[in-house]
């Protein structure tokens, strides 16, 4: 199936100045199905490094956040992706678990195969298992967190470059940064 | 304003501002993409059900 996305463009008064479609590759609706063994892509950056060496004036800053914040953030953000997930293949399980079940059981009825039933038996029992699983580890709420932390880490990356707020101050900003980095991995304010 | 503010000026505007606002850009059509998926989706199965498949 082709999917067409439309889209308005605007000027800056908000005056819609042409509607454009584009083509986004077949079957937009399963593009996000989750893997059933998570490898993860290359370390994530927030600024590039062709792009830092394009500002020297900001070098040193670079450096001491690739020291003191970078590796915190790789770490939530990987994590995060990964819970995400783990949290999306639960609930495609229990979707199409679900159905198959459900044709499983039609099927039974219609034909009244033995092994039918008995599949279906297996397929609801492991369905539930998968349901108590989501239920008691929260998989959900642990991406929402680290997805959070690592996003807060990405303010504060910006906050140290442009010296804004507790950042302003020479002296203080590296013991500033070293002191913020734990409080929101620590979850003191991530929540 | 100095050097340093000019660069870190162009580079929040480009790798804070406009990344975020592409990232969510992106999302947006993405979803209506799959939304209008989705409702062609069912009308299909409804169609075909309907027919008894």
């Amino acid at each position: 199936m082709l999917t067409l996305i439309e889209e308005e463009r605007v000027d800056e008064d908000n005056r819609i100045v042409a509607a454009v479609s584009n083509y986004d590759g077949p079957m937009t609706l399963f593009k996000r199905l989750p893997r059933l063994r998570w490898k993860a892509s290359g370390a994530q950056e927030i600024i590039p490094p062709d792009v830092q060496t394009r500002c020297p004036e900001l070098g040193a800053d670079f450096k001491l956040l690739a020291e003191e914040l970078v590796p915190h953030f790789r770490e939530l953000d990987a994590n995060a992706l990964q819970i995400q997930n783990d949290f999306r293949l639960e609930q495609v399980l229990l979707i199409f678990g679900g159905a198959l079940a459900t044709i499983l059981g039609a099927l039974h009825a219609s034909l009244g195969a033995v092994w039918i039933g008995i599949t279906e038996s297996v397929l609801a029992a492991a369905l539930s298992a998968v349901a108590m699983r989501a239920k008691t580890t929260r998989v959900q709420e642990g991406y929402f967190t680290d997805r959070l932390k690592a996003e807060k880490l990405r303010t504060e990356y910006f906050l140290f470059l442009g010296r804004v707020g507790t950042y302003a101050e020479d002296a203080e900003r590296l013991r500033q940064l070293v002191r913020r980095v734990a409080e929101i991995k620590g979850g003191g304010e991530a929540k | 304003m100095t050097a340093r503010d000019q660069q870190f000026f162009a580079l929040y505007r480009q790798h804070r501002v406009e990344d975020q606002r592409g990232f969510y850009d992106g999302r947006r059509r993405e979803f209506r993409a799959a939304q209008d998926e989705s409702v062609w989706l069912v009308a299909v199965l409804e169609e075909k059900t309907r027919n008894g498949i």
